[in-house]
């Protein structure tokens, strides 16, 4: 079954002021337990307001979210449980640190979950080590870390309530290809140890070409596409239509295609362009 | 000639010390780089390379522990220099939201050349001007809070504009960006470069922004690991891999290409050049 339904979402923000925009419109859609699904789409397109009503942040104008089949609105206590077992990493979450050490700011949301100091302590350490926070920093006060240190310290705050849905929005911004990988290896190794459902935003194809089982990509408040990666990748001409960056690879290939050339359009990566283009000129040049 | 030199570092060290070991760290280390005027030169360096740590040496923001630095050929540790130094080299930085000073628009990009007591009328001109050389002229009157980080970024350009300097150092302004704000920062940056003569050092780790550059610098532990044509710089697989940077995706495909055997030549590093040599070789052109 779904950990996480979302049944005809709608939302928007500044009604009854010139600035009205409708955030969400009609979005529905699933994400199954140990899975990956990439959101992607450009600014505005509803991507943020979304990951806030995933784990009730923002309450929908219409339609409602399910947790595991329960909607987390239907009671209190279910909606405050919502906020600990959907986990959320905002933006930039370095700037969120608050606490004297980092110790205290990976256990804030262990302690408000109402946990013992026994387990407060195991999962502070479980979650250091996951995004490979050693030992020796958590006594140091967070704004004394470098900010790949930050970074990994905020995600650790939130991998440490173990939440079953994992919410990452933008998680590698700012960061060079091996920061990157860092995060992503993170992430892959937090969903192997717990089997979570991890959801993350990304501006990047690439990335969600890398790192995600599944696309979801949001366009006006509208869910535009929902696939696996190569099913999205396949509608390339909408996809820059929208304003969305194709990998260069498959950017190539498509132009490759309109100028006459035969070629497989299933391609989002150097390696697997240059062996399609192989192939392709082997056929013509024999 | 000498005149042409805009910037140069001669053998320059910058430490800082690190409280929890008690030693002298080298964010750079004997780094020796000249950026002649009208040059276009890219600085690219995983974080923590010291590439930032550059861009604020060259308008005294920082000065070098070792060494010195020269803008116009003049020494940047000189206290007396400080103000022509930063009326020569504009720089800006990663954050949009952290350069924006005023609630509108035309207002932000005034707050420089007031500064520097350029009298109202010019003033005017000045921002108008600057404001049309990054597209967002029909935005004067807007709040700067409601602009997009894309817009945002080139209001802070704007601002940089209507001082006048001879060079902009750009470090990493596309980073915080999404793609559309990332292409519209690139297209004004290069067309400032093209049209206007504009000298730009432009830090980033996106290999792609490196390509169009007249000039790619690598940096990597505090020291130069390549200076060259971006061809010649994407040609050094071994470095680049030793620095923690990838070959442009682009680049990569046509280095594969090559590497099976077909006639791709090396200076291929964008998508037209790559689509160009494919149809060549199919016979198609």
């Amino acid at each position: 079954m779904a950990i996480i339904e979302t049944r005809r979402l709608s939302f928007g923000y500044s009604h009854g002021t010139p600035f009205e925009i409708t955030a969400l419109d009609d979005v529905s859609f699933t994400v199954e337990k140990g899975e990956t699904v990439a959101v992607i789409g450009h600014t505005g397109s509803g991507k943020s307001t979304l990951m806030q009503m995933l784990n009730g942040l923002l309450t929908p104008e219409s339609g409602a979210v399910l947790l595991d089949g329960k909607d987390i609105r239907s009671d209190k206590a279910f909606t405050r449980s919502v906020r600990f077992r959907v986990g959320l990493c905002f933006q930039y979450p370095e700037y969120q640190l608050f606490e004297e050490t980092c110790y205290k700011d990976i256990a804030f949301g262990p302690k408000n979950m109402g946990l013992g100091e026994e387990e407060i302590r195991r999962r502070v350490t479980e979650a250091a080590a996951i995004v490979g926070l050693p030992e020796a920093l958590l006594q140091r006060s967070p704004f004394e870390l470098s900010g790949g240190q930050k970074r990994r310290c905020a995600i650790a705050g939130v991998i440490a309530m173990r939440p079953e849905v994992l919410i990452l929005d933008e998680p590698t911004a700012g960061l060079d290809p091996r920061g990157r990988d860092d995060i992503f290896g993170m992430i892959r190794s937090y969903q192997q140890a717990t089997e979570a459902a991890v959801i993350i935003v990304t501006h990047s194809m690439e990335d969600a070409a890398m790192l995600a089982d599944r696309i979801l990509v949001m366009n006006r408040g509208k869910l535009a596409f929902n696939g696996t990666v190569s099913e999205i990748f396949r509608h390339a001409e909408e996809l820059e239509a929208i304003g969305l960056n194709i990998p260069a690879s498959t950017k190539l290939i498509a132009d490759l295609r309109r100028a006459g050339c035969e070629l497989s359009p299933d391609v989002y990566t150097a390696q697997a362009a240059a062996d399609e283009i192989e192939a392709y000129l082997r056929r013509k040049t024999v | 000639m000498m005149t042409e030199d805009l910037i140069v570092f001669d053998h320059v060290s910058y430490t800082y010390d690190d409280e929890e070991t008690e030693k002298t760290v080298y964010a750079l280390k004997d780094v020796s780089l000249t950026v002649r005027q009208g040059e276009f030169v890219v600085v690219l360096g995983h974080n923590g390379s010291g590439k930032s740590t550059l861009a604020k040496l060259s308008n005294s923001i920082f000065l070098p522990s070792e060494g010195k630095v020269f803008v116009r050929g003049m020494d940047t540790s000189v206290t007396e220099n400080e103000f022509p130094i930063r009326k020569t080299m504009g720089v800006v930085f990663q954050n949009p939201d952290n350069q924006i000073v005023a609630s509108i628009v035309e207002e932000d990009v005034a707050f420089g050349p007031e500064n520097l007591g350029v009298p109202p009328k010019e003033i005017r001109r000045r921002v108008d001007e600057a404001l049309k050389a990054v597209d967002m002229y029909d935005y004067r009157m807007h709040e700067t809070h409601r602009l997009s980080g894309g817009q945002k970024q080139r209001v802070a350009i704007a601002g940089m504009l209507a001082m006048q300097p001879e060079c902009i150092v750009f470090d990493e302004p596309t980073a915080m960006l999404d793609p559309k704000g990332r292409r519209e920062v690139m297209q004004i940056i290069r067309r400032l470069n093209k049209e206007q003569g504009m000298t730009v050092v432009f830090i980033t780790h996106y290999m792609e922004e490196a390509v169009h550059a007249d000039r790619v610098v690598i940096v990597n532990d505090g020291g130069i690991a390549a200076d060259g044509s971006p061809v010649s710089v994407f040609a050094d697989r071994e470095m680049l891999a030793r620095c923690g940077l990838n070959v442009p995706e682009i680049a990569e495909v046509a280095y594969q290409l090559r590497s099976r055997g077909f006639d791709v030549p090396g200076s291929v590093l964008t998508e037209e050049a790559l689509v160009d040599a494919v149809l060549r070789l199919a016979g198609k052109n």
